[in-house]
Parts: C-alpha cells; sequence; structure tokens
C-alpha cells in the first residue's frame, strides 16, 4: 500500500510538473506572438487595394520611422516582371490597407525591400551574431491566407551552395508565409522565411538577415527607390553577379578528380550536391554508373524562370555480353535518353519569357585526345539578353566496350560562361590509365 | 501440219510434238515417229493419218489400252481443234486451226519449263526467307539473342507474316468483286515486298549514322539510296498492278513523281528536324575513323555556338516584336470600346 502511495504521489507530481512547463511554454511564446504580430503584414499584388490578389506572402518591418519593410522577391515579383503596370503592391491588415513601393531587391537571396506610408513604433530587432545550432527557432506568417500563425522549429545552420545561401530550419512552413520573419525566442529576426524542400518533412529555408541588411544599406547609399525602368537591369547585373561568383566558386573549391567506370574526369564545384548509383542492366549485359551533381539553390526570377544554376551529369557504360554493334545501340538509346528527354521536352515548351531553341551537333575531341560526338540546344531569356540556357549533351566515341555521356544543364550565363564552363568540363575527361 | 501436246499425270510438263509428215505413228517401240515410253501404251499404239478432204485421223492400232474420246472407247477417231483425246493413260491435246499454228510456231519451249504461278510462287519463298532474316538482323543489332530474344524474334515473325498473309488475302477478297478474280498470290507477292522494303528501311535509317560521320555525304548517299530503292520497289508495283495493262511511259512519270515526293518528304523531315530537335542518332561507336584534335577542336564548337547565339538574339527581336504588336493591338481594342 505505500508503495503505490509513493507511486501515485510521483505520478501526480510528474504530471503537475509537465502541466507547469507546458503553461510556461505556451506563456512564453504567447509573449514572442504578442512581441512580434504588429510588424507582421500580409503582402499582396493585386489590380487594386479592393480586387483580389495575383499573389501573396507576408513581410516585416525593419524600420518603423521609415516603413520599411522586407519580404520576399517572388512575393512581389508578379508586380516587378509586369511591363504593364496592372499590378501595385498592396499591405494589409485586417483593416488597414497600404499601398507599397519597391526600393530595392535581390533576386540572388531572393528579398525586396519595400516602404508604406506608416509609422510603427519601434520595429523588429536585428539579430547580429548567428545562433547556435539546434536553438529553438519561430517563423510568422499567413499559411495559406488563413492567420497570421507562429511555427516552432530549429536552427540547423547555414548552407552554402555556390553563391547561394540559406538557414536550414525544421520549421513547418507553408506557402503564404514566404517573406515573413523567422525570430529566435527573443523575437530577433534572424532570417526571411524562403521555400521549403518538396517531397519532404519540414525542411524548410531563410534567407539570413545579412543579406536584407546589406539590402537596406545599399538603399540608404542611393537614398533613393530604385526607378522601375532599372528593374531589368538591376537583374541582369545580378545575373551577371551570380556567374562570376559561381566560376569563382568553381575555382575555389575544386572536387577532388573522380572516376567512374573506366573514365575520369573533374568534378565540379564542392559545394554542389552530388548523387551516384552503379548497377548492372537487367540481364547483366552491361555495366553503368552515374554521377549527377547540381547546385542546390537557384535565382527566382518569375514562375517560368529559375536562373543562375548548373547540372552535371556522367554515366559511364561498359559492356559485358554486348558485341560492339549491341554496344553501340544501347549507347545510342542512352546518349537520346527516355527521362531525360522527358525532362528536357517539358522545358522545351514556348514559353513568353524563354526564345526558341537553337540547337546544333558535331564531333569534338579534347586535349585529352578523346573523341565525343555532341548535340546541344540553346535558348535565352527575352527580357534579360546576353544570358543564355543550355542543354548539352556529349557521348565518347571509338571504343568498343566503353562509353561515357556527359549531359550538362546550364541556367543563366553569358555567351563566354558557356564556353568556359564547357570547355572546362569536357576538357577534364579522359581515360583511366591502364591499371 | 498438227501439233500435239501430250500429257501424262506423273510429267513436269508436257511434250510438245510438230507432226508435218503423215502417216505418223504413235507407239511404245523405237520404230514409231512419235515413241511414248510409258506402261499404258502398245508397241505400236496408233496412227495418225490424212484423209482426201484435209481432216486427220486416229486410227487404233489393235492396242491393248485403246484410244479415248470423251471417255468412250473409239476404234478411229477425226481429230478436232484443240481436241483432246486418250492414248492409255496419256492425254494428247490437238491443234489444228491457222492462226493457233502460227502463234504456237514461235514459242521455243525450255528445257525446263515453269508456268509463271510456279515463278511467282518461288519469289514469295525468297521473299519470306529475306524478311525472316532482316527479321532477325534487326533485332540481333538491338540486344545479345537469349531464350526471351528468340521468342520476341518468334512474335515478330508471326506477326509480319499474319500481317502480310491477311492483307493480301484482304485485298484479293475486295478486289475478287471488280476483277472477278481471285488473285491472292498478286497480292501476296505485293505485301511481301513492301514488308522487305520497310524492314530493309528501318534497318538502313536507323543505322546510317553509326558508320558515316558526314552530314553532306550522309544526305548524298542516303537520298541516292532512297532514290533506287523507292525507284524499283515503285516499277515493281506497278507491274504487279498493272500487270496486262502496263503502260510504260504513263507509269514511269508517274512512279519518278511518287519517288520524287517520298524523297523530297523524308529528306525535309530529317534534315530540317535535326535543327529543332535534340534527338540525334547515335555515337559512332563502331566507326573506324578517328577524330584528330587539329581537326576537331573547340573552335569548330564555339562558331556552332555563335550562330546559335546570333539566332537567339534574333529570335528575341522576333519575340519582343510580337509582344509590341500584340500590345498595341490590346491599345487599339481598347480604344475603340465606347465607355
Amino acid at each position: 500500500m505505500k508503495l503505490i502511495c509513493v507511486l501515485l504521489s510521483f505520478f501526480v507530481f510528474s504530471v503537475m510538473a509537465q502541466e507547469e512547463a507546458k503553461i510556461e511554454e505556451v506563456k512564453d511564446n504567447d509573449i514572442l506572438y504578442k512581441k512580434v504580430k504588429p510588424f507582421v503584414y500580409q503582402v499582396k499584388t493585386s489590380q487594386s487595394a479592393e480586387s483580389s490578389k495575383a499573389s501573396y506572402g507576408t513581410g516585416f518591418v525593419v524600420d518603423g520611422e521609415e516603413g520599411l519593410m522586407l519580404t520576399n522577391y517572388h512575393v512581389v515579383s508578379t508586380y516587378i516582371q509586369d511591363e504593364d503596370d496592372r499590378y501595385k503592391i498592396f499591405v494589409t491588415d485586417k483593416d488597414e490597407v497600404y499601398e507599397a513601393k519597391v526600393l530595392d531587391f535581390s533576386v540572388i537571396f531572393d528579398l525586396a525591400l519595400i516602404q508604406i506610408e506608416k509609422k510603427f513604433k519601434g520595429e523588429l530587432r536585428i539579430r547580429d551574431k548567428a545562433p547556435g545550432r539546434g536553438e529553438t527557432i519561430y517563423s510568422m506568417g499567413l499559411p495559406k491566407d488563413l492567420n497570421i500563425s507562429l511555427v516552432e522549429g530549429n536552427y540547423n545552420g547555414v548552407i552554402k551552395s555556390g553563391i547561394y545561401e540559406r538557414i536550414l530550419m525544421s520549421t513547418p512552413v507553408n506557402s503564404g508565409m514566404s517573406g515573413g520573419p523567422t525570430v529566435d525566442k527573443w523575437g530577433r529576426v534572424i532570417g526571411a522565411n524562403v521555400s521549403i524542400l518538396l517531397n519532404s518533412q519540414n525542411i524548410s529555408f531563410s534567407v539570413p538577415i545579412d543579406k536584407g541588411k546589406d539590402l537596406i544599406e545599399s538603399y540608404r547609399k542611393r537614398k533613393a527607390p530604385l526607378p522601375r525602368k532599372e528593374y531589368v537591369n538591376h537583374i541582369k547585373q545580378q545575373l551577371k553577379q551570380i556567374e562570376k561568383e559561381l566560376f569563382t566558386s568553381i575555382d575555389e573549391n575544386p572536387g577532388k578528380s573522380n572516376s567512374i567506370g573506366a573514365w575520369q574526369f573533374s568534378a565540379p564545384d564542392k559545394t554542389g550536391k552530388c548523387w551516384s548509383k552503379n548497377d548492372y542492366s537487367e540481364k547483366r549485359t552491361f555495366k553503368y554508373s552515374r554521377q549527377n551533381c547540381f547546385l542546390q539553390g537557384a535565382a527566382y526570377i518569375d514562375s517560368s524562370i529559375y536562373s543562375g544554376s548548373y547540372e552535371v551529369m556522367y554515366l559511364s557504360l561498359e559492356s559485358l555480353t554486348r558485341n560492339r554493334f549491341q554496344f553501340a545501340d544501347m549507347v545510342d538509346s542512352f546518349f537520346n535518353g527516355k527521362d531525360y528527354l522527358k525532362n528536357i521536352y517539358t522545358r522545351f515548351s514556348e514559353s513568353n519569357e524563354l526564345t526558341k531553341f537553337s540547337c546544333n551537333e558535331g564531333i569534338i575531341t579534347n586535349k585529352n585526345k578523346l573523341s565525343f560526338r555532341y548535340a546541344y540546344c540553346l535558348n535565352g531569356y527575352v527580357k534579360y539578353d546576353g544570358h543564355y540556357r543550355m542543354y548539352f549533351k556529349a557521348a565518347t566515341l571509338g571504343d568498343k566496350r566503353n562509353a561515357l555521356i556527359v549531359k550538362l544543364k546550364v541556367d543563366g550565363f553569358s555567351k563566354e560562361g558557356m564556353m568556359t564552363f564547357l570547355k572546362k568540363h569536357l576538357d577534364g575527361i579522359q581515360k583511366k590509365e591502364a591499371m | 501440219m498438227i501439233i500435239l501436246r501430250i500429257q501424262h499425270p506423273s510429267w513436269n510438263s508436257p511434250q510438245v510434238h510438230k507432226v508435218t509428215t503423215f502417216p505418223c505413228s504413235i507407239g511404245r517401240s523405237i520404230q514409231n515417229t512419235i515413241v511414248l515410253s510409258d506402261n499404258s501404251i502398245s508397241a505400236e499404239h496408233a496412227m495418225i493419218e490424212k484423209q482426201m478432204d484435209g481432216t486427220f485421223l486416229l486410227r487404233d492400232l489393235d492396242s491393248t489400252n485403246g484410244i479415248f474420246f470423251e471417255g468412250k472407247r473409239f476404234g478411229q477417231i477425226i481429230l478436232r481443234d484443240q481436241g483432246q483425246v486418250k492414248c492409255g493413260d496419256i492425254e494428247i491435246t490437238t491443234m489444228l486451226s491457222d492462226d493457233r499454228l502460227e502463234k504456237t510456231r514461235q514459242i521455243e519451249l525450255p528445257a525446263e519449263f515453269k508456268t509463271k504461278a510456279q515463278k511467282l510462287s518461288q519469289r514469295i519463298l525468297l521473299m519470306s526467307l529475306t524478311l525472316v532474316l532482316l527479321i532477325y538482323t534487326i533485332n540481333f543489332l538491338m540486344d545479345p539473342m537469349d531464350s526471351e530474344k528468340w521468342i520476341d524474334v518468334l512474335v515478330s515473325i508471326v506477326a509480319a507474316g499474319v500481317t502480310v498473309f491477311g492483307v493480301a488475302g484482304l485485298a484479293s477478297i475486295i478486289t475478287k468483286v471488280q476483277h472477278k478474280k481471285y488473285d491472292f498470290l498478286k497480292y501476296l507477292d505485293a505485301t511481301l515486298m513492301t514488308a522487305v522494303a520497310w524492314a530493309v528501311f528501318s534497318l538502313f535509317r536507323d543505322r546510317i549514322d553509326f558508320w558515316m560521320n558526314n552530314n553532306v555525304l550522309q544526305m548524298i548517299f542516303s537520298v541516292s539510296v532512297y532514290f533506287a530503292f523507292y525507284w524499283f520497289y515503285s516499277n515493281k508495283m506497278l507491274e504487279i498492278f498493272f500487270e496486262g495493262k502496263y503502260r510504260k511511259r504513263i507509269h514511269t512519270v508517274l512512279g519518278s513523281l511518287f519517288v520524287a515526293f517520298v524523297i523530297f518528304t523524308w529528306t525535309v523531315a530529317t534534315f530540317s528536324e535535326r535543327n529543332t530537335r535534340f534527338n540525334y542518332k547515335a555515337s559512332y561507336v563502331y566507326t573506324t575513323s578517328s577524330f584528330p584534335e587539329g581537326k576537331y577542336n573547340f573552335g569548330g564548337l564555339e562558331s556552332q555556338m555563335k550562330e546559335s547565339f546570333t539566332d537567339i538574339d534574333e529570335f528575341r527581336s522576333q519575340k519582343i516584336e510580337e509582344k509590341e504588336e500584340s500590345r498595341q493591338l490590346e491599345d487599339s481594342l481598347s480604344k475603340e470600346k465606347p465607355e
């Protein structure tokens, strides 16, 4: 009987303790919510204040005196991309509606600085030091246009891929929360919610707030909002910057020389992500190994344009029981691979923002005396001249038993950049010396 | 003079005899004018005599098996044009009329005489074998042969056979109404030839890139091969279908037009699409030629890409113009609207 009582009392105590902790937490978040909420608004683009929205997201106040707000570029891109002045940006609370103007924006970090004619008492403070890994952080925004919500997660460090930098967090962010603040326990901003990883659980990203600070500084230096006419040039400059940074990143972080099958090649940027797979064919008539490397991150410019990124695929094929005719046939079918084509043909569809394709084919021999047959398709952006997209594929020639297929996809590079990129990758390929 | 066409059920081809001197004796013994070495024939079987009035008489020389006309045994028979008489087991057709004689005089029969139907069936057999071989080759070039692949080959051979026979059968049934003739072999010949042509094409078309790497050469070679093949094919088809009424000049023109049309469409389809699609055939894995660095360097790729860039810039200005036009159109439409 005694024993039971002790147990019971312990049980009661533990329940009580848990409840206490819960209440404290809720109380805590409640305070946080109250603290942050006055500086978080919905940002929408629409034809007039009353009409329904074309796109929406969240924005937060970073300077109460001047009415400066930060949001995502992709939240206001409908306005920035619109040439006919059909859309305007509005910042809304339940009752109030303010028209906003764009001061500056960055497609690299997906940020936009906007201003409304309202003075706020104070603003959200910006945290200078980066949080420690595992620290509890919160995201605020209007998920699916419902209500301003606060969600909790953890800070898991910054992911750097080429020029792109994103905070990795475990917050359940939903569409509509884009542009909302990511804050720490004390309500200081550490970033702006930007995206989630599809087909995953609670993997979300936000832009480090330093980038927002840079944006505000550049606006303060210029002392005037970016003129409407300059938007296209501004984006073009940023695309150039992305390209430059990508090349320096490739030079500075050269991956180790990789090899698959009988081939050796210089791996792209270390900051990229690579996947590989080795396997036999169904009837063991050939062996294949594939390496797929891509940059994590791309600049969102328009609903049809993701720019400033690349993808590299190497596929090595080795014949086991196939004779040269059968092997050639197989290499052929891989060269015109169905899955890759499917992937490409969806992008081959007509778009107002992209030009038609111009394709060609030929034979090339690189500095290691390896001959390739290649085929490529190029197209460009209608608005941003001097920036192009390319699909390139090449297959080695002349070997009866071994072949390497290279497929490159490059988005938003200049003419010279494309050539440099191609040359770098093709010249890097060589045959493994006989063991 | 009369002509005798002598046929025995066990012979492949009939014997034909011109008889110019009379009387003419028929029998097994070598003393006869016409020697027929068959057991049903007696040593001295019958005799053909020319009578005073110009008619010819076949007289039985007391043979064992006798002579027959329309199934009945007679002692003597007056011969008619196209008449059939029987000596023992042997059938003798007699030809008397003058114009028929004129015609028959021209014919010189080869030692191994074959009828038209026999020739046709031989060709059909040959073509069927070719088709089977082609189907096998197509499959063999794709994958190593194993039991599954063999089943594939067999299935495609059966499918091809069913299609070829089916189409030929249908065609012959449909045309029977008009032609009042059931020409199965003729149509089988035509469908088989089409099938063979198709198989040769697919083999050639899919694989030309494997052994020829110059685009211009490839084009010239393909066009000439296609031309030659279609020329032969179309002429053969015309011959088959216009059998009796084959008028050479008109049909040559028709055939040339057909060939020109096919070649034109093929050339346009193959060589214009190359620049708009990303689907190129084959890497020359079993090519024997090598590609020296000096000739195939980055300069070639660079100049190609420069061309592409100028193309794209052109596309870009086109697109901008289109946009401008549509915007102007919209503006003018909105102005026209009464407020």
